[in-house]
């Protein structure tokens, strides 16, 4: 579990610098865990076979296949969402009780943010600001925008699944500025110039 | 820009691996062209080999090394009646630290050497140590600084 969620700042660091992926480590073992627990503990897991769930896309089979499990007809359907966005990204984000993995579009957050820290500290902020590293499992379909747009998205959206969790998270969240929407954006081109701002020379004559 | 208030001080975030806000500053000033992820690597990668080769803690001596180039005094161009003069000012802590991370990195980007990481280590231990070319270029402006005290009433 340690090797999976790495919160370890040295683990983030090693992969990032030398670009080596963790991934074989880190697929299966957590996985397997996980997989016993939902058979003990819920009834739930049986309604999610039941009900095709709408997620598609390619990523570890089994990863998949667990992500499917756990959410019962799709992400919408789900009590504890957040939608986030940042640029042009948009983040679903499901919290569900679980050990603090967090699995991006069927990977897990440290394969698919490249094992980049800045953009793993995003994700993982809002729920350690608040102490819940390991309260929740997270699960996120992310789409448009670049890598870090997507982390950013998915920071701002768990925080306002962390609203829907609890009300009382509300003022922690806003006090750190976790829930202001950042309202940048690509500005647009205009005629008569070359880019947004970006003039052709003046010449005078 | 209104002239009603003053823009609130923006303090900058603590960086992911060492916590510290001065790590992040300087990443931010060897960013070049938006590659910041470059930017992290080529600082982190230095501040690993400071560990290797001084076996201190990298961020101890990187906070040492700011201390010793950080400026007192600089000399700001003024014309007074037709004249310039150099009049020496002094400088409040935060510019004091701006300037000394811009001639870290300008004196590291111009040594000779293999990479930007590489460069950038020596120069951080040659500055804990006090000496360097960031550490002559604050001796510089002292100097300029001393030699312009006459028109230090300019100001």
């Amino acid at each position: 579990m340690t090797c999976f969620t790495s919160s370890s700042a040295a683990v983030a660091k090693r992969s990032f610098l030398s670009g080596v992926s963790l991934r074989p480590c880190v697929v299966n073992a957590p996985l397997r865990m996980r997989k016993a627990q939902s058979v003990v503990g819920s009834a739930m897991a049986s309604a999610a076979a039941a009900a095709a769930p709408a997620i598609t896309g390619e990523g570890e089979g089994s990863l998949e296949q667990w992500v499917r499990q756990m959410l019962p007809g799709g992400f919408a359907a789900q009590r504890l969402i957040g939608t986030g966005r940042r640029k042009t990204a948009v983040a679903r984000v499901v919290l569900i009780d679980g050990t603090g993995q967090i699995i991006i579009n069927n990977r897990t957050a440290q394969d698919y943010l490249q094992g980049n820290p800045v953009w793993l500290q995003y994700v993982k902020y809002p729920l350690a600001s608040l102490g819940y590293e390991s309260k929740y499992d997270v699960i996120v379909r992310t789409e448009g925008g670049g890598l870090s747009a997507q982390a950013q998205a998915i920071l701002l959206g768990i925080a306002r699944a962390l609203i829907v969790a609890n009300q009382a998270n509300r003022d922690p969240l806003k006090k750190q500025g976790l829930l202001t929407r950042d309202s940048r954006k690509v500005e647009r081109k205009k005629y008569g110039l070359l880019k947004a701002r970006k003039a052709p020379q003046y010449s005078k004559r | 820009m209104s002239r009603r208030s003053n823009a609130e001080k923006k303090i900058g975030k603590p960086d992911p691996i060492y916590r510290n806000r001065l790590v992040n500053m300087l990443v931010n000033r060897i960013l070049r062209h938006g590659k910041k992820s470059l930017a992290y690597q080529i600082l982190y990668k230095s501040m690993r080999s400071i560990k290797q080769r001084t076996k201190k803690n990298p961020l101890s001596v990187l906070r040492q090394a700011i201390r010793r180039v950080t400026p007192n005094v600089t000399v700001k161009a003024r014309r007074v009646g037709g004249s310039t003069y150099q009049v020496p000012i002094e400088i409040e802590s935060a510019q004091g630290k701006a300037l000394a991370i811009r001639w870290l990195l300008g004196a590291s980007r111009k040594r000779p050497g293999r990479n930007m990481a590489f460069k950038l280590s020596y120069e951080l231990m040659d500055a804990a140590r006090d000496n360097g070319n960031a550490i002559r270029r604050k001796e510089e402006t002292h100097r300029m600084a001393e030699a312009n005290r006459a028109f230090a009433h300019f100001r």
